[in-house]
């Protein structure tokens, strides 16, 4: 009777402390790895500050406008090449050359003469100074 | 085993017992014997039980817990866990400051520095000389000093970028190490220097919002936002620069501010400075001009004099004074830069903007009128500006007939750029003034100084002086600007100097419904041959606050306007409707 206990109770005993060695070795390295995520977090926001400084110092506008000015032919916007809606797309001139067929002349380079988008040919007038030919206002 | 201890015990027990006995006189302890230890076994198991029960529950308990953490593994555990992994500390020592686009303009990286052991040094001069190569500014007899001697502790050099820090590793010198340490980094540089201010090395804000928000970045590693919009302080910078390069000024302020709240968008003051090496506090390039500068700002100020004139019903825009004769009072001379020399209305009075009919048009509102409505504007208070470095305004301590004359025009009365880039925009967004703010969305107060009515009509005004008056140097071409000039002769000792002068130019654009309020100033102008020898604002700062309207415009969103469109018309131009507002003619029948 004692001996069916005592084993009973030992074995008990054994599975506890199995399980009790399991569970903090289990602990042990969960923490381990923690620690290791944690340290890897810091590292990543660590460099994330750091790139986010150097890509304010390398986007700073000065520095764009320099490289823009060295490099490329773009010069700020003009208010005469703003377009915002589909009315301002001039209408062919009554008697100019390009009046002709297919609208996608009117995209032609060398047109004579350039009319402001904001004033539509036809029923406004154009800017003084602007190249107009003789007899080709309406 | 247990039970045997307590067998024992209670055998003692009953020996102890039993000696007490005999000395007991009664004698009847023999006769009960028995019966008492049956009782005493029974007491003695009964515990024994309890107590057995007690720990197999406890053990019961740990054992389910276990079972339960290592193999069933609950979600809540797992829960916790996260929750664990979650706390990390903060990764800096002081808040970032940004923009109001969320660009960077201050932050706090970690730097390593150089320190050694000197003692661990094995030749001081040929370790220097290694060094040399990779930190070429490094102090050589600082450092030849302190290794000489057997500290364990010295600093070499403080942060270093990382490739030098690699190069300095890479030199294998024993006894040198690095200590991480933190270090400030502006990366707009000068550009916003003026508002960001600075640190000491400690990381404490010794200026601009570093210092005005030192404990929310230092305490709370906070960020801080402000309402400036770098693209714009840039081209701002810019322009202001090329201006101040072109006309050879000492100094010069460019400021955006959002018209309907208040909030700088740009606040630009040249000279500026760099953050990393800011100058002492007698360095002319750390001043700034746009709130620690008070400046007489001369003709700008006509716009409230008239605002305040149609607004209290002084005048109206049909009534005109007398400007042909110059003003004579006390020792005083007042008269016109751009003379009409005939009877001018109020609205020809601001358009050629006549010294002589705006002090008339002063002395007819009244002393009492004109400075309840400057204390309402702002003009007689310390702006409450986020920043430290702001001078409250040199305000007349006297102020009387030759005062009140004076300042309707802008003498005699000296605020900073932002306070008057604030009044103005009371002027233009429908009458109410907020307090100029870098706070992103403004300050918040805010309060009605003029009406609808005053704020329309004085819109058409400063479009007048733009579409054919003294500002027609800034007309950007599509965007409706409205503003004013200003020249102000600086004063030099107890008079006035003749050609050191403050040259401004306010402008409102797109007047119709503006948006933005634009001024820029320039310190000691010289006139150049393309402006024929005029240093005057109309000259000098009317192009630059053209050019940063053209290249702001697209920026913000805004298209061109077509001034031929109905309602631009009808919101600009001076009809009889408007000039007859106030007069009889307006009245209902």
């Amino acid at each position: 009777m004692i001996r069916t206990h005592t084993i009973f109770w030992l074995s008990l005993i054994a599975v506890a402390s199995a399980i009790v060695f399991h569970v903090s070795y289990r602990v042990q390295s969960l923490e381990d790895e923690l620690h290791a995520l944690n340290r890897s977090i810091e590292f990543e926001r660590e460099s994330i500050r750091i790139l986010t400084a150097e890509w304010a110092y390398l986007t700073r506008p000065d520095r764009l406008q320099a490289l823009a000015d060295a490099h490329t032919d773009l010069t700020p916007l003009r208010p005469e090449q703003m377009i915002h809606s589909v009315d301002e797309i001039p209408e062919p001139l009554p008697n100019s050359e390009y009046r002709i067929a297919a609208p996608l002349e009117l995209v032609a380079l060398d047109m004579p003469i350039i009319p402001i988008p904001r004033h539509r040919p036809l029923e406004a007038n154009f800017a003084p100074g602007l190249p107009l030919e003789e007899g080709s206002a309406p | 085993m247990s039970d045997a201890h307590a067998v024992n015990g209670l055998d003692e027990a009953l020996f102890y017992e039993g000696d007490d006995a005999e000395v007991d006189p009664g004698g009847r302890l023999a006769a009960d014997e028995p019966s008492r230890i049956a009782a005493a076994i029974a007491v003695g198991q009964t515990r024994l039980l309890v107590t057995a029960a007690v720990f197999a529950l406890a053990f019961l308990v740990v054992a389910a817990r276990l079972i339960n953490v290592s193999v069933l593994d609950g979600a809540e555990d797992n829960r916790l866990l996260v929750a664990n992994a979650a706390v990390l500390p903060a990764d800096t020592a002081r808040g970032d400051i940004l923009d109001r686009n969320g660009a960077l303009l201050a932050t706090t990286l970690p730097s390593a520095s150089l320190f050694a052991d000197a003692t661990l040094v094995p030749d001081a001069d040929v370790a220097i000389a290694s060094l040399m190569t990779v930190l070429p500014d490094l102090d050589v007899e600082h450092a030849a000093e302190v290794l000489a001697t057997d500290r364990r502790f010295v600093w070499l050099y403080r942060n270093l970028t990382p490739s030098q820090q690699f190069e300095v590793n890479r030199l294998g010198i024993p006894g040198l190490g690095f200590e991480e340490e933190d270090q400030r980094y502006y990366p707009a540089g000068p550009l916003a220097a003026h508002i960001v201010g600075f640190t000491d090395v400690d990381g404490n804000g010794l200026a601009g919002i570093e210092r005005t928000y030192d404990d929310m970045l230092g305490d709370e590693t906070a960020t801080v936002g402000v309402s400036i919009d770098l693209r714009l302080q840039s081209l701002v910078r810019d322009e202001l620069s090329a201006a101040i390069e072109q006309f050879t000024a000492i100094g010069g302020v460019g400021l955006i501010m959002n018209a309907n709240t208040s909030e700088l968008l740009a606040m630009v003051s040249m000279p500026d400075f760099d953050p990393y090496a800011p100058g002492g506090p007698e360095d002319e390039s750390m001043f700034n001009r746009a709130t620690l500068g008070a400046y007489e700002m001369g003709s700008t100020f006509k716009i409230f004099n008239t605002a305040m004139a149609l607004d209290s019903g002084t005048v109206t825009l049909r009534d005109g004074f007398g400007a042909s004769q110059p003003i004579r009072i006390g020792r005083f001379t007042i008269n016109d830069f751009h003379g009409q020399n005939r009877w001018l209305t109020v609205p020809e009075i601001f358009q050629y903007s006549s010294n002589i009919g705006s002090a008339r048009m002063a002395m007819a509102m009244g002393t009492d009128t004109q400075r309840e409505y400057m204390g309402r504007l702002g003009m007689l208070t310390t702006p409450p500006i986020e920043l430290g470095e702001v001078t409250a305004p040199l305000v007349p301590g006297r102020w009387n007939d030759v005062e009140t004359m004076t300042i309707s025009f802008g003498h005699g009365i000296a605020v900073s750029p932002i306070q008057l880039a604030a009044g103005v925009a009371s002027v233009v967004n429908g009458g109410i003034y907020r307090p100029p703010s870098l706070a992103p969305g403004g300050s918040g107060e805010e309060r009605r100084i003029f009406s609808e009515q005053t704020s329309d009509s004085m819109r058409r005004l400063m479009n007048l002086v733009v579409e054919g008056g003294t500002g027609r140097n800034a007309n950007a071409e599509g965007y409706l600007v409205g503003g004013k000039t200003g020249t102000a002769e600086k004063p030099m000792g107890r008079r006035y100097s003749d050609d050191a002068l403050i040259s401004s130019f306010i402008a409102a654009f797109p007047i119709h419904s503006p948006e933005y309020v634009i001024f820029v100033m320039l310190d000691e102008p010289n006139g150049t041959a393309e402006t024929y020898g005029y240093a005057t604002g109309g000259w000098v700062a009317a192009p630059t606050v053209r050019r940063i309207i053209e290249r702001m415009a697209p920026m913000v969103g805004l298209a061109p306007f077509d001034p031929t469109d109905p309602a631009i018309v009808e919101a600009l131009e001076l009809t009889d409707d408007v000039l007859d507002r106030g007069t009889a003619a307006a009245e209902p029948q």
